[in-house]
């Protein structure tokens, strides 16, 4: 669970959001939708960064995200793919486990199933430095995974994901919402929204963030977004 | 369209305030340099054009041995507008041409000064001035064309070293000649008078307009034929590919894991930090070996301590613990604690850097005849000295966070590294004052292990109650 009281953020004088507040749920996916450059990547780092914002509070799980505590409550996964280069894959997810203190027996079942499904399998032992975008974005989120954290916040996940690699994370994604858990991702694409998450966040042309249930139907949710957002 | 170029390969930003600051530095530090001729040195001011001359040169040479190499060879941003139809020589040119500016803006700098006290001479002046912009272009086509060598026939896997070994290779040479040049200077009588008769200024300029037309001539073909080759080749050293298997890692702390690849996985770095260290050493102790008499310090284990707390400041992995840190952007969202990530990269640093102590360590002991007790000080105070330097680079890094503009690691970090440098020499230059104007019944060693075990405490204690400073 997610709760973003008044936050606030500014570039110089460019103002990004002013007094912003939402509460996500668990047991939901949302998707994050709005135009390029109107803050999708600001309000998720303000919600896994605390020294990002310049005002408001935000709490995950009923802990301030200023408390060090709270990271171990979510896992994110940003628009960059430049993350832990200098490590090999392997490397990089047993790190993952073991900073968010997962079991390590169990992880390593996990990892090899999540490795199995997104065919990763034989690549792990090469650095990421070498992956293409696809490999580097499935690793990442395969860290995610791994993390045992409930609340994944995901900067555009289905990036560079192969047909097969998408199925397979939406599957993931809706096993991790029916654990009870929580999914925030940001996302462009309309039609995938409207088939995939459960409610859906909308950043105005003000700047204002709204959320309503998806309507499942990819031409109200078009209208809806053409409305508002443009 | 040339400022548009120039912004996307050089991601150069140039604000007409810093650019304007820039101005009034050279212009206050030329008016320095002839006030200082003028009114405290013997001879007619007009004998110190020469000298200054070279100084000039010598600056524009420094910039040029950091720029060529870092702007067309080890710069990302080139292979972007490689696709564009656009000639390789352009590119050469616009830097060089940009380079060109610079110098001709220090020459102006180093001798406009001159003209408010030699009035009489000024012809002469303007040519010495003509020929220290010409001899400093003549440089920068020197310095393009060994690069062009070094990144044209040095295979990819070693491309990298040979422009390191270029670059701090001759800046070397150049702080030792210009260090020998000012106290020859100085101290050499007749050495100035010498140099102004050896040097006609009309002819030496002619001679320098016909080799820099010579070698623009040169440098233009050989930019055509093997530039672009050059610099893929050099490209293809920061991307390389490791082909063979890679053994899984034992570590199982991930702040280690984090730190160990962070270092281990930049070979640039490892080089860096260890090479230019026993350079630096090397060159030090024979700086000191053959003018410390004059310092008039009689003072036992003298040298060697400062050599050793100069070997620890001289840290590259420590004073660019942060700022050299790819992943650093991405730790602020996992639960890693900055308070450890701080003494895993303290200890990080401490390991690499105690190679160094080690190695000097070995030499001082058995070449110069070191008593077995003495040694064993000599080593504990060198430990405990890079523990304290490390920890200082690290927590200047730290606190001053600082993402570097250049991909060359040589140029990162240097800011906490003086700062370590200055801090670890007063220190020493303390105790020796202590020890030989305050107190001459203790032995330096002793002292001195006995103060650098004290600052480590002093900053061991720091880490552990000044929790807030390494904030999560």
């Amino acid at each position: 669970m997610i709760k973003v009281k008044g936050i606030s953020k500014k570039y110089g004088n460019r103002i990004i959001f002013e007094n912003i507040s939402c509460s996500l749920d668990n047991q939901r996916i949302y998707a994050l939708v709005g135009v390029n450059g109107i803050g999708k990547s600001t309000l998720l780092n303000a919600i896994t960064q605390p020294a990002s914002m310049d005002s408001g509070n935000v709490e995950i799980d009923g802990i301030d995200n200023r408390e060090f505590k709270s990271k171990f409550q979510f896992f994110y996964v940003p628009d960059s793919k430049e993350m832990f280069l200098n490590l090999t894959g392997n490397e990089y997810l047993k790190c993952i486990i073991q900073l968010y203190r997962q079991n390590a027996v169990k992880a390593k079942e996990t990892l090899e199933r999540l490795s199995a499904a997104f065919k990763l399998e034989r690549s792990l032992n090469e650095y990421i430095a070498n992956y293409s975008l696809g490999m580097k974005q499935k690793v990442y989120l395969i860290a995610a995974f791994l993390s045992g954290a409930g609340n994944l916040i995901l900067d555009e996940p289905f990036n560079g994901l192969d047909p097969e690699s998408v199925a397979t994370l939406k599957k993931l994604l809706i096993e991790h919402r029916d654990a009870g858990n929580l999914v925030l991702f940001s996302a462009h694409n309309l039609d995938l929204v409207a088939n995939f998450c459960d409610d859906v966040v909308f950043i105005d042309k003000q700047r204002k963030v709204f959320q309503f249930e998806n309507p499942r139907d990819f031409v109200q949710l078009e209208d809806a977004f053409f409305q508002t957002c443009v | 369209m040339k400022r548009t170029l120039y912004k996307a390969i050089l991601k150069s930003r140039s604000a007409p305030i810093i650019t304007l600051s820039l101005s009034m530095i050279g212009i206050y530090v030329g008016y320095l340099i002839w006030y200082v001729l003028g009114h405290y040195l013997p001879g007619p001011i007009s004998v110190y054009r020469v000298f200054v001359s070279i100084l000039a040169i010598w600056i524009s040479t420094f910039i040029a041995i950091y720029k060529i190499p870092d702007q067309l060879f080890t710069n990302r941003r080139i292979k972007d507008v490689l696709c564009f139809p656009l000639s390789s020589s352009r590119l050469v040119l616009l830097v060089i041409g940009r380079l060109a500016c610079v110098q001709l803006g220090v020459t102006i700098s180093a001798f406009w000064a001159c003209f408010l006290y030699a009035t009489s001479d000024w012809l002469s002046t303007v040519t010495i001035m003509l020929f220290c912009w010409i001899g400093s272009c003549l440089i920068d086509l020197l310095v393009l064309l060994i690069s062009m060598a070094i990144a044209n026939l040095l295979p990819a896997s070693s491309v990298g070293y040979g422009f390191i070994v270029l670059q701090y290779g001759a800046f070397l040479l150049l702080a030792l000649s210009a260090g020998n040049l000012v106290s020859e200077i100085f101290f050499v009588p007749d050495f100035l008078d010498n140099l102004n008769e050896a040097f006609c200024p009309d002819k030496w300029l002619l001679i320098a307009m016909l080799v820099a037309a010579l070698s623009t001539l040169c440098a233009y073909f050989c930019v055509k034929a093997g530039y672009v080759r050059g610099y893929l080749n050099t490209q293809n050293f920061q991307h390389q590919k490791a082909n063979k298997a890679i053994a899984p890692t034992k570590i199982k702390n991930p702040y280690f894991l984090l730190e160990w690849k962070r270092v281990s996985r930049n070979k640039e770095l490892i080089f860096f930090s260890n090479i230019k260290n026993i350079i630096t050493v090397v060159v030090l102790c024979g700086l000191l070996m053959q003018n410390f008499d004059w310092i008039g310090v009689s003072e036992r284990y003298t040298i060697e301590l400062f050599l050793l707390v100069s070997c620890c400041a001289v840290n590259t992995i420590s004073s660019t613990a942060y700022s050299s840190d790819p992943n650093k952007a991405y730790i602020s969202f996992l639960p890693i604690s900055s308070h450890r990530l701080f003494f895993w990269k303290t200890l990080q640093g401490f390991f690499w850097g105690e190679i160094t102590v080690l190695l000097f360590w070995v030499g001082a002991t058995f070449f110069h005849g070191i008593s077995a007790l003495d040694a064993f000080l000599l080593l504990i105070y060198g430990t405990v000295m890079n523990y304290g330097c490390v920890w200082l680079g690290v927590f200047l890094d730290y606190k001053m966070p600082r993402s570097p503009n250049s991909t060359n690691e040589l140029l990162h970090g240097n800011i906490s590294k003086v700062i370590v440098l200055f801090a670890s020499i007063t220190l020493t230059v303390g105790e020796i004052y202590f020890i030989t104007q305050i107190i001459d019944y203790i032995s330096l060693l002793p002292f001195a292990v006995c103060v650098s075990g004290c600052v480590v405490a002093i900053e061991c204690v720091y880490w552990l109650f000044c929790r807030r400073s390494f904030r999560d």
